[in-house]
């Protein structure tokens, strides 16, 4: 009994001291694994307005980014319409607690520079982890103009759409027309479309909005800008301004071929209600959905009457000066990767949104998406025309005043010229200030 | 009168009373302390704020003094959000008390479903705005697609393009808020009704009173604090119509509809003028004040209490 003990108490004896040694070892291991993690691991927030399907495709990319950068977690969390996280980001910049980055116009950036609550991404750009100056040069000149401020870059391009005109393929086949071209054209088409029935129109060409951006999509291919080269004078209600006003009032009340609503188009569309709108290339998931597959629909770049002139607009991505140095490298670490050529190119061709970098063209998958895609080729294409808003903190109400305009022309209340002269007296007021 | 000293008995009293008023503030602390950090804080900080050029996050806002009151006077918007807001609270208090007096009266007699009809009446008082809209957005269509504008198309009469055309845009949402907010005024209505003793129209039958002089010379005058109380909180809460702007119209077309509050939320909440906005809140403070106070003045001393 003993002899056959012995061994086996000492066999039990290592055991135990293997197993307390192993245990020890594990637990030091986990510990100090856990004080590394610890030590490295940083998380960022980011808020932003990515709804749905943009909103998908978003998170992957985060997710995909976290794969390749275990070291930080990425906090991506949707605020809601642009109006709620504008809001919000200011409401949290009031509270001292805002996100460490979010999406954001260029003039509520221009509100944020003001208040030193930004810390510019020009800060982030020298060094190894930084942005050489062919990097730089290869986001699009127009969408770098629109994050600088006083000169100094302080935010990235990101999720940016061109204005682009959308049609009822089906109807326009049906009256034997070429999707338009030009303003002529588009006119022609909208006639064309228009379906009138026992007096009353049951279908028309096209739709429009009394606001800035259906005005600014003409007045650009007019060969007009809303300001004259200095940014401190009106520039809209010249003669380029005054024909791109009067062009709609004519659809809308001399040649009878569109109506007009305040909100957006794509349902009106969907019902077969219009055969034609101006939206961005970000809609098209919207236009899909509204559409239902009932007849077949196109897109291509906003006619022209002058030239072709492709209106850019979206958010560009902020950091904010109170997060720590750590969470500020982490966000650019983000912010750069997705601004990369090859994430824009996939953001690209997921929502309809523009490639923010000039190189992101050439690269194979953005290649075979454009042969695929021809008529988002024909958007795309168009950037080299591409007109963006001034980033100034007055930008909104500038948009207000002008919208106001476009709906007095509308309603009749006065003429395109008398509208848009009494615009630029308010704007070039508020620019003197 | 014999002086009386002072006894244990008072001492007992008076302890008893300290104790009682202690107690009474015990309770009535925690109300206090959220009125005080929720309400009161923020009116006074308001005030504060309203003298301010401030954009919300700047660290350094700039004191103004009583600048943004005197641009108040001279912005022509808010001149016109004023006069809007007068059009609407004329649009909806007057129509909307007598329409719901009508009501409650009807929903006061002994008939069958009763809880139901006060049920239906109150839902829209209590959906949402946005819910609501949906189905005013249908009603007031601007083609003939519209309810509104398919039923003026069967009679002949020329179709409107309502919430697109400055001069209907205010109508339609007066007649929406209306709708919107009778149900509330009818059942204060009703609870006024209900507080009319029935002894009084039982003489007034005996006497020989019918219909219209009962309604004149009993329900009329012994409902009168209840129509005054309606008619205070309805001016209030129209001089801050909000919510039905916000979601139809958003002041539009052409300003048309531009009220009080949606301007100052503008002004606030999207353009970030801080300190304007709240000089505007309080400028519509005095005003709602003011006529309050002109209201108890000149029809509160008509109210007959029992």
């Amino acid at each position: 009994m003993r002899a056959s003990g012995a061994p086996c108490q000492g066999n039990q004896l290592k055991r135990v001291i293997v197993g307390v040694i192993s245990v020890t070892l594990l637990v030091m291991l986990l510990a100090g694994f856990s004080s590394v993690s610890a030590g490295s691991k940083v998380t960022i927030t980011f808020w932003h307005g990515m709804g749905s399907a943009l909103g998908k495709t978003l998170d992957e990319l985060v997710a995909e980014f976290q794969k390749q950068n275990p070291d930080i977690i990425v906090k991506a969390e949707y605020q809601g319409s642009y109006g709620a996280l504008n809001q919000k980001i200011m409401a949290a910049l009031a509270a001292k607690k805002p996100p460490t980055m979010a999406q954001a116009y260029g003039n509520w950036v221009a509100e944020y520079v003001k208040s030193g609550a930004v810390k510019p991404v020009e800060d982030f750009f020298a060094g190894p982890g930084g942005l050489s100056k062919d990097e730089i040069e290869d986001f699009w000149p127009e969408l770098r103009v629109g994050c600088t401020f006083n000169g100094r870059m302080y935010t990235l391009p990101f999720n940016k759409s061109v204005a682009i005109y959308i049609y009822n393929l089906t109807a326009l086949k049906e009256a034997g027309l070429e999707p338009p071209k030009t303003w002529e054209e588009l006119l022609a088409a909208s006639k064309a479309m228009t379906v009138v029935k026992d007096g009353k129109v049951t279908r028309y060409g096209m739709v429009l909005r009394p606001n800035v951006d259906y005005f600014a999509n003409l007045l650009f291919t007019n060969g007009g800008r809303y300001l004259d080269p200095s940014g401190k004078k009106a520039a809209f209600n010249g003669p380029e301004g005054v024909e791109a006003l009067q062009f709609m009032v004519d659809m809308l009340h001399k040649y009878k071929v569109a109506y007009y609503i305040p909100g957006y188009a794509d349902a009106d569309f969907g019902a077969g209600k219009t055969c034609g709108y101006f939206a961005t290339s970000a809609s098209y998931s919207y236009t899909d959905k509204a559409v239902g597959g009932k007849f077949e629909w196109g897109i291509g770049p906003i006619p022209y009457k002058k030239g072709p002139a492709a209106p850019v607009a979206g958010t560009d991505l902020v950091i904010f000066a109170s997060a720590t140095p750590e969470e500020q490298q982490a966000a650019w670490k983000f912010m750069k990767w997705l601004t990369s050529a090859s994430q824009t190119a996939y953001w690209a061709i997921n929502t309809g949104y523009i490639p923010v970098r000039r190189s992101a063209l050439y690269l194979r998958q953005m290649k075979e998406w454009m042969a695929a895609n021809p008529r988002n080729a024909a958007s795309l294409n168009a950037l080299k025309f591409a007109v963006t808003d001034p980033n100034i903190a007055e930008w909104q109400d500038i948009r207000e005043i002008i919208s106001q305009a476009v709906e007095e022309a509308f309603l009749a209340k006065a003429t395109p010229k008398e509208a848009l002269d009494k615009a630029a007296e308010k704007v070039n007021a508020l620019l003197a200030k | 009168m014999p002086v009386r000293g002072f006894t244990a008995k008072d001492a007992a009293r008076r302890r008893r009373y300290l104790k009682e008023t202690f107690t009474a503030y015990l309770y009535l602390l925690p109300a206090t302390v959220v009125l005080v950090t929720f309400h009161f804080a923020p009116v006074f900080y308001a005030f504060y704020v309203s003298l301010l050029e401030w954009n919300y996050i700047s660290p350094n806002p700039t004191f103004v003094g009583f600048a943004n009151y005197a641009a108040l006077l001279k912005d022509s918007d808010f001149i016109t959000s004023l006069m809007n807001t007068v059009y609407y609270v004329i649009g909806t208090v007057p129509t909307s008390m007598a329409v719901a007096l009508f009501v409650a009266i009807l929903l006061n007699q002994k008939i069958r479903g009763l809880a139901w009809y006060r049920t239906v009446y109150f839902l829209p008082v209590i959906t949402a705005a946005n819910a609501v809209a949906i189905i005013w957005f249908w009603i007031y269509h601007p083609d003939y697609s519209g309810l509104l504008n398919g039923l003026l198309d069967r009679l002949g009469i020329p179709i409107q393009s309502w919430l697109l055309d400055p001069k209907w845009a205010m109508p339609c949402i007066i007649l929406m808020s209306i709708w919107k907010g009778l149900g509330y005024n009818v059942v204060i209505f009703l609870a006024g009704l209900q507080n009319i003793s029935s002894e009084y129209y039982e003489a007034a039958q005996i006497d020989g009173a019918k219909g219209w002089s009962i309604f004149r010379y009993i329900t009329w005058p012994l409902l009168s604090p209840t129509t005054f109380f309606v008619l205070i909180i309805s001016v209030i809460g129209s001089f801050q119509v909000f919510s039905q702007v916000y979601v139809m119209t958003r002041g539009g077309p052409l300003k048309s509809t531009l009220v009080v509050v949606y301007y100052l939320y503008k002004i606030g909440f999207e353009d970030f003028k801080m300190g304007y906005a709240s000089a505007m809140a309080y400028a519509l403070f005095v005003i709602i004040f003011t006529l309050t106070l002109l209201q108890r003045k000149y029809i509160g001393s008509r109210v007959h209490y029992q």
